[in-house]
């Protein structure tokens, strides 16, 4: 199998192309660092194998999304590279262009975004710029699919004897350092001559990769005598030096800069309007709330009630005829209208919500302004031990942790980053968002979007205040830093809008078919039968059996019922399911009928500290998981799973004890 | 001359980049700010929150305490 890996700078469209070639879809977002780790795809045409992998400004990693494609570079075989090349920012570009060329395997150059190196009057010759750089240069749009024809010729015809590796003379001192350490090294399969410039570099993902075949003492000597010789400068100073001189040399060459009137203007009145130094923070929350009262109130609602409607009405008739003309026993009968149209029904009916908010999600990502949020936040993540970028996670988090946790490894420091992904989970994502949707459709009907908001601020607060807890004490950070590129807004297409949209809710629904499905009917099963026997009435279940020993815990936190307390024990599966077992126990027909009923068992305050319990009390089994992966540590993961207990059990028990002192 | 004793908006040259932590400058450096880069000062988020340097084409958010380490003269 033939495959080719995409190289290129953070933000400059390789996602957006590797989507196009492939027919696949993986996140696309107008940020730096949106792809964290190596996607693998097929070639439409059955041409090969396409791999996308996190942008890098150099082959010398500072973070770990960095890594994992120097990584890639280093240890795995490709028969060939595409470089993606922002044509608005070349002189940035071709730093990296300049080392992949050193580097020697074969590469096509995708000069891309040609779209807005057009608008800002910056005009390139293509042909020229492919001489100058000894590798073929195809121009496209990534984003709308232009060129990409000329783009798969091109690499179709790449071979080994494509293009010569690039050689700059790097001064007499450094040229001498080169080919000593080349004598040095044995064969390799990778370029000498670029192994031993990213040794002189101090790259320490080639220092380790070559330690591992000769011993590193004699490079380093051969390293200090150059050192020696290029008075008082560093040799990575020397280094960029001579490439940036080359990469000027090869823009003077080939790039016309007309008119630098057309400075998007629209861009820059965006930026005055949202990181304004007053309005900014506010700008950013009044715009959350609009969210809320998008996904809850306005829209959510009468849409998911619609639903319900559909649900409790002609599809259950429907269902029941079936059922009936099959003539089933009643066991089946029963398992499928109040077991499983109950149970992933129930939660099937916030799909609404659910894409409403992913679609609000995928607006922030698309658009630009998630790094004018970390710019905006930076102050306060400063002063709690993070950085502004650590906010990008929690974002992400309102949709799903899992993506969450993996989007930490776009922050540099590793520490700020083990607490970023430990916090994720305290980010309300969608899952539980059919509970909120419930209990405070119920409750708090007048103000639905304003109830949940202050949910989601209590998470984040709380995610805070611990992120402070943990700096200060067992996780000491030295140096935090933050260094964020601010790219220039987009207009989101409807077309992408729609597909990130679907590819974020589809998972959603795959859940409804897979997980909560089988919780579901497990949940049933246990409702169904009891300690005597089968066909049991519910009280003597097995579920309230198990509800019974875990009520009184609950009590003092406001809902020391078994109904609650078993939902909450099934909720651990995915949160979703704790509405699944509610809809089973109270065992009603629709949603509107089991809001009635929770309103009879749940005084508003109870409903609350239920609330707040759900948002907190621990990550889900998906979140579990990858924050074992990315941890790489047992004893963090457990930590991830036993404070969230702790923390809701204290956090509950505040709100209803001093709830209930104040009156409520 | 640091970028702090620069007023807003105005046009400077970056003459030093040294005091700078070493991940800040190589960061830097990566988005292409280096020793002769021209740059404009853009102050954004208030209680001492980051600021913007501007480039031709592209703007970047740093600390304002990282700002203050960026040597620079008028051009
Ligand atoms: N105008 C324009 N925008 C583009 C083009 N290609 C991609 N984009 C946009 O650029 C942004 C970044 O695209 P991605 O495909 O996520 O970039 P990436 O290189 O994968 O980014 P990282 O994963 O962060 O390294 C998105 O907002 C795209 O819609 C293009 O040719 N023209
Ligand atoms: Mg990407």
């Amino acid at each position: 199998m033939i495959t080719y890996a995409l190289f290129g700078n953070p933000n400059t469209g390789k996602t957006s192309l590797f989507n196009q070639l492939t027919g696949s879809y993986q996140t696309v977002g107008n940020w730096a660092g949106v792809t964290v780790e190596k996607k693998i795809g097929k070639l439409k045409g059955n041409q090969g194998e396409l791999i996308d992998l996190p942008g890098i400004y150099t082959l010398n990693p500072l973070s770990e999304d960095e890594t994992v494609a120097m990584n890639f570079l280093l240890q795995e075989s490709f028969e060939g590279a595409v470089n993606i090349v922002d044509a608005s920012h070349l002189e940035k570009n071709l730093r990296l262009t300049v080392q992949l060329l050193e580097f020697g395997r074969p590469l096509v150059i995708g000069l891309n975004m040609i779209d807005v190196a057009r608008r800002r009057g910056i005009h390139i010759d293509v042909v020229k710029l492919g001489k100058e750089l000894g590798a073929p240069v195809i121009p496209i749009i990534a984003r709308s699919g232009q060129g990409l024809d000329q783009l798969q010729t091109s690499l179709a015809q790449l071979s080994d004897k494509s293009n010569r590796a690039l050689k700059l003379n790097y001064g007499d001192a450094v040229e001498q350092a080169i080919e000593n350490i080349e004598a040095n090294i044995p064969d390799d399969t990778h370029n000498r001559r670029w192994l031993a410039l990213q040794f002189l570099e101090g790259n320490p993902i080639v220092e380790k990769y070559l330690s591992e075949k000769v011993s590193l003492d004699d490079l380093n000597s051969f390293k200090q005598q150059a050192e020696k010789l290029l008075n008082g400068r560093s040799l990575y100073q020397h280094i960029q030096t001579v490439r940036h001189q080359y990469v000027q040399d090869v823009i003077r060459n080939t790039v016309q800069q007309g008119d630098t009137a057309h400075k998007i203007p629209l861009s820059e009145l965006l930026d005055h309007v949202f990181t304004h130094r007053i309005f900014g923070i506010p700008i950013f929350l009044g715009l959350m709330f609009l969210i809320f009262q998008f996904t809850f109130d306005w829209l959510g609602t009468p849409l998911s009630d619609a639903l319900d409607t559909f649900f409790a009405g002609p599809l259950t008739g429907w269902l029941e005829g079936l059922l009936g003309a099959m003539d089933t026993t009643v066991f089946i009968h029963r398992l499928i209208i109040d077991g499983i149209v109950a149970g992933v029904g129930g939660v099937l009916v916030f799909v609404p919500q659910i894409f409403i908010l992913f679609f609000f999600i995928s607006m922030i990502e698309d658009s630009g302004y998630m790094a004018r949020v970390a710019l905006l936040m930076d102050r306060m993540m400063e002063k709690i031990g993070l950085n502004g970028k650590a906010f990008i996670p929690m974002i992400i988090g309102f949709g799903c942790n899992v993506p969450a946790v993996m989007a930490t490894r776009s922050i540099e420091q590793p520490k700020e980053r083990l607490i970023t992904m430990l916090l994720s989970p305290l980010m309300s994502c969608s899952a539980r968002l059919p509970v909120y949707a419930l209990f405070a459709g119920a409750f708090f009907a007048e103000n639905q979007g304003i109830v949940v908001l202050s949910l989601y601020v209590l998470g984040i607060v709380l995610a805070f205040a611990l992120a402070k807890l943990l700096s200060s004490t067992i996780l000491r950070n030295e140096g935090s830093f933050f260094v964020v590129e601010l790219p220039p807004y987009h207009a989101p297409q409807v077309r992408s809008l729609i597909r990130s949209t679907w590819e974020k809710g589809k998972g959603f629904i795959k859940k409804a078919g897979t997980i909560i499905f089988a919780g579901t009917v497990f949940i049933w099963l246990l409702s169904y039968s009891g300690p005597t026997g089968m066909d049991v009435s519910i009280d003597e279940s097995f579920l309230a059996v198990a509800g019974q020993w875990i009520a009184p815990l609950l009590a003092p936190i406001g809902f020391g019922t078994w109904e609650a307390g078993v939902a909450l024990m099934t909720g651990a599966l995915a949160k979703e399911v704790i509405i699944s077992t509610m809809n089973i126990i109270y065992f009603v027909p629709d949603v509107d009928t089991l809001k009635g009923v929770i309103m009879a068992s749940f005084t508003s305050l109870q409903a609350y500290s239920f609330m707040a319990f759900v948002l907190l009390y621990m990550p889900c089994i998906a979140t579990v998981a990858v924050i074992r992966k990315e941890s790489h540590s047992l004893k963090w993961t457990l930590f991830s799973l036993v404070y969230g207990l702790v923390l809701a059990y204290l956090v509950s028990l505040v709100i209803y004890q001093v709830g209930q002192l104040l009156g409520f | 001359m640091n970028l702090f004793d620069i007023k807003e908006g105005e046009k400077v040259t970056i003459i030093s980049m040294n005091g700078l932590h070493d991940s800040v400058r190589r960061r830097l450096q990566h988005l292409g700010l280096m020793e002769g880069s021209e740059i404009c000062y853009q102050c954004k988020v208030p209680f001492g929150g980051p600021c913007i340097l501007a480039t031709e084409n592209q703007k970047i958010g740093i600390r304002r305490k990282d700002a203050a380490c960026i040597q620079v003269r008028k051009s």
